[in-house]
């Protein structure tokens, strides 16, 4: 079989997959099917800033969906769970257990690297995917944990930032710690100070990761 | 390319689907041949608010119309406290008018117009038609479709006074309007009523013989329709279609767009936008994916006709992280217009101006087809958008 054909029949295969038209599923499933309100709770503690209650949540699902069958739900369910466990290890500097989903504060240094690591395979998958900006903020911030990536997160972090599409005041902590000019450091702090509002102090004034 | 191929390709679809896992198997579909109109209505997703005769109902999940009126019927399968939950906020959109046999009723030129310049038909309906994005000739087709070409019907020999008193004798106004008339409403339609047409426009949809049927044998007009036979009497029907069709009319004074408010001295955070706007309205076009069996709505996957936008209202990251434009690029929704005012209080604002008639060019009004926010909700949404949009 030629290639293009191999292509036809994955298109094939996939739009024989794809799930129906919806709506108002968000207030539906999340108020009636638990699993899906599990996670959704995961997510939003991560949103709010509570990222060991979130890898509490997002564990407890991931357990959860994989004594259950394979269904879309649960397929969408496990990959988002994945990612809010990846973005609070990457949150909590990586002190999570990455195959018990339990935080871990005793973590030694290199266990710690091991999760970050762990974290980035996660969101670079997502990224991949589909390369939203939700997704590629949250990639850029785990790669900059490391050295060797800071320029490449600060090239994605700075396209968000020129396009207004950042989606958190996290995404600008990390960019203000990336940017070696003061007045671009400035300004990406203060961008920080108003999306986080109330929660300035504790997001904005905190050192972040890479900074330089 | 071997002849083997085609049938290995459907081998390995087969085999891709086994293995992905669908949840349910794909649906073989074996259609008519294709009226060019009919499948633009497919394509339109008509058949998610409206009944029609040759088309098949929505899928249960995406029947925007059907599932909200079985929650409201307490008939949908979910918890009864949900149920008591959902039941007050299910009602902009649990009625939209049936299609099934328009094309007895309403005049082809009429529909072809509706849909491209859709306006509010009855008052007391909250939801109106969605200025979807129909060019002229695909609203020609659907239009055809609908509606077949009728000889004009003979005019009306009967007395619009006769009509005038028999309209107040029968209590019509108890569920119409009829705007500019001189008659007013009598009563506060509910349910089904809120279908009954406001019949200033009566006389540019239907034509004499029409209007006749829908007062004489209503059932008949209207196989879905809820209007009470109150009329047997041929002459008397005459009369009152004379009234509906010839009732000298005022114009329509101008509605006032109401007044934009100053932004808000105090702090407002997300939190109380998202409850009473975001997740109140926007969300349930606009989902979040991945809880939502991966269909983020028509405002996000697409739907209606629409190409998708990718716009996620349901969290505070979707909210800043904004849609995609029409080259598929990521798009802010708080992108500056030419007067400064942000994209996102465009949308709000010129879906105060659709509700009066108006269109405002380049900018469709959010919420889609809905009552506009009120003029404190879109203060709120300024004041968060100007104090710097906090979480
Ligand atoms: C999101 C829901 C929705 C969708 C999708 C929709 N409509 Fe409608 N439509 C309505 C509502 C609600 C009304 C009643 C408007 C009013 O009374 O002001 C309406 C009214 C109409 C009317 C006037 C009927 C009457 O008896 O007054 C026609 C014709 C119509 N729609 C055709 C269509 C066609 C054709 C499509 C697809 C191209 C379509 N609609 C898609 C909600 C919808
Ligand atoms: C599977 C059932 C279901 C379907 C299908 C559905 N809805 Fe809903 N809808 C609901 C429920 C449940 C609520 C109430 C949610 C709540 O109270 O939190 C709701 C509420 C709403 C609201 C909020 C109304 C308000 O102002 O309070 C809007 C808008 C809405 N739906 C739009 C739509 C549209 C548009 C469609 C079709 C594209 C649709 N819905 C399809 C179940 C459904
Ligand atoms: C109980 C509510 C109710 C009453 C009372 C009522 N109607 Fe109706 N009417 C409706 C509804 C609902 C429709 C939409 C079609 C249907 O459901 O049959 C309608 C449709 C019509 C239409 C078609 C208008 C259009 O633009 O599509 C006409 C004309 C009409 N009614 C005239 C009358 C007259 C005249 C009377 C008094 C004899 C009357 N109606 C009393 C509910 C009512
Ligand atoms: C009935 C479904 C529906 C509801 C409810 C809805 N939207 Fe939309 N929204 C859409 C669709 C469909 C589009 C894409 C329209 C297009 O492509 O022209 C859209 C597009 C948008 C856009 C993008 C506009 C642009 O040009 O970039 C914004 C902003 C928006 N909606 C805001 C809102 C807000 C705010 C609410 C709640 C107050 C809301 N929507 C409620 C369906 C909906």
């Amino acid at each position: 079989m030629t290639k293009q054909w191999m292509g036809a029949a994955l298109a094939l295969g996939v739009g024989l997959c794809a799930t129906d038209a919806a709506a108002c599923e968000n207030g539906v499933e999340i108020r009636v099917v638990p699993i899906t309100r599990l996670v959704a709770q995961g997510a939003q503690a991560l949103a709010q800033e509570h990222p060991a209650r979130a890898v509490d949540l997002a564990g407890r699902a991931i357990r959860r969906i994989r004594g259950s069958r394979r269904s879309t739900r649960n397929r969408l369910l496990m990959n988002r769970s994945k990612r809010v466990l990846a973005l609070a290890t990457v949150r909590l500097d990586g002190a999570v257990d990455t195959e018990r989903f339990v935080v871990a504060p005793s973590l030694d240094a290199a266990a710690r690297q091991l999760a970050l690591r762990w974290a980035v395979g996660i969101l670079e998958y997502a990224f991949d995917q589909e390369h939203g900006p939700i997704a590629t903020a949250e990639y850029a911030e785990a790669l900059a944990r490391f050295d060797s990536q800071r320029a490449r997160a600060r090239m994605l972090l700075r396209g968000l930032s020129a396009g207004d599409v950042m989606p958190d005041a996290h995404g600008y902590r990390v960019l203000a710690g990336l940017e070696d000019d003061a007045a671009d450091r400035e300004r990406a702090l203060a961008a920080c100070r108003q999306r986080a509002g109330a929660r300035a102090a504790a997001i904005c004034a905190a050192p972040a990761p890479g900074d330089g | 390319m071997s002849r083997a191929a085609p049938v290995a390709l459907l081998l390995v679809a087969l085999l891709l689907v086994a293995l992905g896992g669908c949840d349910e198997p794909p649906p073989v579909a074996v259609e008519a041949p294709a009226d060019p109109g009919r499948e633009l209505v497919l394509r339109y997703e008509c058949n998610r608010c409206h009944v029609l005769d040759d088309v098949p109902p929505a899928d249960a999940r995406a029947d925007c119309v059907s599932c909200h009126r079985e929650i409201a019927a307490g008939t949908f399968d979910a918890p009864a406290d949900a149920l008591a939950d959902w039941r007050p906020h299910v009602e902009p959109l649990s009625h939209a008018p049936s299609l099934r046999g328009v094309g007895r009723r309403l005049r082809r030129s009429w529909i072809e117009q509706f849909l491209l310049h859709p306006h509010d038909l009855r008052p007391s309906l909250a939801a109106t038609m969605p200025r979807l994005a129909l060019d002229p000739e695909d609203a020609a087709r659907i239009a055809s479709y609908l509606a077949p070409e009728r000889p004009p019907a003979p005019a009306l020999d009967a007395a619009v006074a006769d009509g005038r008193a028999l309209f107040r004798a029968r209590g019509c106004a108890g569920c119409h309007a009829f705007t500019g008339s001189g008659e007013t409403p009598t009563d506060t339609p509910r349910g089904a009523d809120t279908l009954a047409p406001d019949l200033r426009f009566t006389g540019d949809r239907m034509d004499a013989a029409a209007v006749v049927e829908q007062i004489a044998e209503p059932r008949r007009a209207s196989p879905d329709g809820s209007m009470p036979t109150l009329v047997t009497d041929l002459d008397d029907a005459r009369a009152l279609a004379a009234f509906v069709l010839g009732a000298p009319l005022e114009p329509l004074a101008a509605a006032a767009v109401p007044e934009r408010l100053p932004v808000l001295e105090r702090p407002v955070a997300f939190a109380e936008v998202e409850a009473r706007v975001f997740r109140r309205v926007c969300w349930h076009c606009h989902s979040d994916p991945d809880f939502a069996l991966g269909d983020g709505g028509p405002g996000n996957h697409g739907g209606f006709g629409f190409a998708p936008r990718g716009l996620d209202l349901s969290s505070y990251q979707g909210v800043l992280a904004g849609g995609r434009d029409e080259d598929e690029q990521p798009a802010s929704i708080f992108r500056r217009g030419p007067d400064g005012t942000p994209r996102l209080v465009e949308t709000l604002l010129a879906r105060q101006r659709e509700e009066r008639g108006e269109e405002v060019p380049g900018v469709r009004g959010m919420p889609l087809g809905l009552p506009s926010l009120s003029p404190e909700d879109i203060q709120l949404v300024e004041t968060w958008i100007a104090q710097g949009r906090p979480m």
